[in-house]
């Protein structure tokens, strides 16, 4: 194969960075060293990009072609008119400077994403990097994350340290922590989260990586956010999350307002007078308005905002599984609250 | 975490103070400084979450400022565009971290130069660099893929850079899809009761005497925990409570140690505390003063009784006929009007019955809009002797509507109004002019 490098200039852009267009002739314009781009009045991306082309082959006439990667491709097909995208794959097709466009992106239904004048002028050449490991080859994958080659340190720390790394990927515990996060997930990135916390608990009187770590650091990475956020909550908080979930058994429609909620509380405080304590409306109202800003509940899109705030339908976002679970761990709970929680007062 | 064989870290001399500087953090901080600490490779990108006032700021400030590392802390809701934000950055680099005084040319107007400046940076710069961002929940506003360049830092730019955000918002509400990549998730749950006493007699400005503050800071958590976790919060009511706590034993009354007595002292300053939590009434001089006029001063607890606001709000006679009209014409259903207006009752009228449940429902999903016809109708019905004619009724419909007890809507050329005002508000002004509402509300009629 003859030797190609240095007869070829390569330019990057990224979808994240260039977020239009004109940015992107700009980013084009540095990268290939063509001066004022920038002074030059923009008319049409074409003509401009034409003229970069120009001044680039003027001023380099040894380099026979240039190779664009567009990373995040995706992103550039959200581009006004997706004029950039035109212009690249035109000029891929016209003998005068040759250029060639890689695009690199994660998503699989790209093509449905371009404009047909785009996809035709494409040369529908797509390099598919799948990648799905068995359960042995994931395996494999964290024994080799693990380890540490050889590369100039003592032979006898180095063996000793990747037989504890074989002991422990055959760990009964461990194999089952992989398994659950396989099943979930066939993402490297969280396999490498996973094994965050236990590398950097080494120290020295820690020198080895226990299984016991590796299953801290598993009940680390699930948790469930909301039912921690409702056992944060305050005990009037949390009743009005029990008032919600009833009013939505109770009706057809799942949506309600705040006079629905201080009706169904009130019911509760009324029957259970001696145990609870009763708390006037402005205050009951404030904890409603704490309640969505922890985005446990929802204004419903179609909401008149002018309507005043006791009047706005609001969805619940908290399922009844995760209530049952926060009460369970929530510390000191009133008994009246929990039973109320398991026996709705029918009116 | 296990803390068994990590307590070496804990008593390192110069990591030591932040134990007792943040209190009740333990496993939170031990977990961030061995990330931050770990001596072998950069610090991964971390985001911090938990319920408002949970000592997130204030952990991550205290750990960088001990830990002496090259910082900036950058608060979300000051930037309003992506620009200002991008300046903010580079001017807190150029004097928090490189120190250097002199305002060198602080604007970067795109991502792409933006970068470029850091790569600069990193360059010249050995050690890491640490980007802390308050209320990140703000950034998607500002620049829909900034959060995914900023969590791609250490790929587009150097590893060195760590960023951390801290929000109010769990990571699934705020990550944009696969771009964006997941860092460290530290959760910071709500403090319990007995870290909740720790913190406040800290932080609060009490007596002297140890065992009385912790004596009062339970009594009061007792009462108020109930209702309000808030950790800002409970410091101001603890703190504002307080005076009236130690006031007998300031006047000898009580001794400190008969806890007791003090407690049924205090007991009645708290029934109308409870009944006040979250709403701040404030005690300025000229307030003061205004408000003696209107309600009973208590001259005993300086505290004001509650105010409604009913009596600050002046109304003509017409404009609360025509306010009740309007309250009417919101909360009744069209169908019904012609069964309360009518005179005689006829008994070949079909009389609309509604079952109890989606009277209810009505009534509580709030008021609905209605035309000006509807209102001035009723107006007319309610008020039974004749109008004179010098009174301009649309006028004082529009004094209605700017004083937002009336909201207007003009939606397709059609005009509709609609009733802003509580059910308590409405019946305090009806008893004002001696007219009974109820009977004209079909959620409290019979049928």
């Amino acid at each position: 194969m003859a030797d190609t490098t240095g007869k070829f200039v390569q330019v990057n852009l990224n979808g994240l960075i260039q977020t239009d267009d004109k940015l992107a002739l700009l980013s084009i314009g540095e990268q290939l060293e063509v001066e004022d781009v920038k002074e030059r009045p923009i008319k049409s991306f074409g003509e401009t990009f034409a003229y970069i082309l120009e001044s680039f082959k003027r001023a380099n006439p040894e380099k026979n072609s240039i190779l664009l990667v567009l990373d995040v491709f995706d992103l550039f097909a959200r581009h006004r008119n997706q004029s950039l995208l035109y212009n690249l794959f035109d000029t891929c097709q016209s003998a005068n400077l040759p250029i060639t466009v890689i695009g690199v992106t994660c998503r699989l239904d790209v093509l449905e994403l371009l404009e047909k004048r785009v996809k035709s002028r494409f040369s529908h050449r797509q390099i598919y990097l799948l990648h799905s490991p068995s359960f042995d080859q994931y395996v494999a994958i964290f024994k080799s994350l693990l380890k540490i080659e050889n590369k100039g340190h003592k032979l006898t720390h180095l063996k000793w340290w990747n037989d504890h790394i074989e002991k422990l990927a055959s760990d009964g515990s461990v194999v089952d922590i992989l398994r659950r996060l396989f099943d979930y997930s066939k993402d490297l990135r969280l396999l490498k989260s996973l094994l965050m916390m236990p590398v950097c608990v080494i120290q020295q009187s820690h020198p080895n990586i226990a299984p016991d770590d590796i299953i801290k650091s598993c009940k680390h990475i699930v948790k469930d956010y909301k039912v921690l956020l409702l056992q944060g909550l305050s005990v009037l908080e949390l009743s009005l999350i029990i008032a919600m979930k009833h009013l939505s058994d109770k009706r057809r429609n799942s949506t309600f307002t705040f006079e629905m909620v201080y009706q169904e509380y009130m019911q509760f405080v009324l029957t259970k007078s001696q145990l609870v304590e009763k708390f006037p409306r402005p205050v009951i109202f404030k904890a409603y308005e704490r309640l969505i800003d922890t985005a446990l509940i929802k204004p419903l899109s179609h909401t008149h905002k002018r309507l005043q705030k006791e009047y706005w339908q609001m969805s619940l976002l908290v399922q009844p599984t995760q209530i049952a679970e926060a009460l369970q761990k929530y510390p000191n709970c009133p008994t009246s609250v929990m039973q109320w929680a398991l026996n709705p007062i029918h009116s | 975490m296990d803390c068994d064989h990590l307590t070496e870290i804990c008593f390192k001399s110069d990591i030591a103070p932040i134990f007792s500087k943040v209190l009740c953090r333990k496993e939170q901080l031990m977990q961030l400084l061995l990330l931050v600490d770990s001596g072998c490779s950069y610090c991964p990108n971390v985001f911090i979450y938990g319920q408002a006032s949970t000592g997130k700021t204030y952990t991550v400030e205290n750990l960088m400022q001990i830990l002496k590392l090259p910082h900036i802390f950058i608060n979300c809701l000051e930037s309003q565009s992506d620009r200002q934000l991008y300046r903010h950055i580079r001017k807190s680099i150029t004097y928090e971290i490189l120190q250097v005084t002199h305002d060198e040319n602080n604007y970067s107007d795109t991502l792409d130069n933006f970068l470029k400046y850091l790569k600069d940076l990193t360059m010249k710069f050995e050690k890491s660099i640490f980007m802390v961002f308050d209320n990140a929940d703000l950034i998607t506003n500002l620049n829909s893929t900034f959060l995914s360049v900023l969590l791609s830092l250490k790929e587009l730019v150097n590893p060195k850079i760590t960023v951390f955000l801290i929000s109010n918002l769990p990571w699934e509400d705020l990550s944009l899809g696969v771009n964006c990549r997941q860092p460290f998730l530290q959760f910071f749950p709500s403090y319990r009761k007995e870290e909740l006493v720790t913190i406040l007699n800290r932080s609060c400005k009490l007596s002297d005497n140890e065992q009385f503050n912790i004596v009062y800071l339970n009594e009061i958590l007792g009462v108020f925990l109930s209702v309000c976790r808030d950790l800002r919060e409970l410091n101001y009511l603890a703190q504002k409570y307080y005076f009236f706590y130690q006031k007998p034993v300031n006047s000898g009354e009580v001794q400190i140690s008969e806890t007791r007595i003090l407690w049924t002292h205090f007991r009645s300053h708290l029934q109308t505390a409870l009944s006040k939590i979250y709403l701040r009434e404030s005690n300025s001089f000229q307030w003061d003063k205004m408000n003696r006029r209107y309600a009973n001063y208590n001259d005993d607890t300086k505290e004001l009784s509650n105010l409604s606001t009913l009596d600050r709000i002046q109304l003509p006679l017409y404009s609360k006929y025509l306010l009740i009209a309007a309250y009417i014409a919101s909360y009744n259903p069209v169908a019904a009007d012609r069964k309360f207006m009518k005179q005689v009752k006829s008994s070949r009228s079909k009389v609309l019955t509604y079952s109890k449940s989606r009277k209810m429902n009505d009534w509580l999903s709030g008021p609905k809009q209605f035309s000006i016809e509807r209102i001035l109708s009723i107006f007319h019905h309610i008020i039974e002797d004749d109008i004179p004619t010098n009174i301009n009724i649309f006028a004082q419909i529009s004094s209605l509507v700017s004083l937002q007890l009336i909201s207007k809507n003009s939606d397709d050329n059609y005009l509709t109004y609609m009733c802003l005002v509580t059910f308590d508000f409405i019946r305090s002004i009806s008893k004002s002019i001696q007219f009974d509402i109820r009977p004209y509300l079909s959620n409290f009629s019979g049928s």
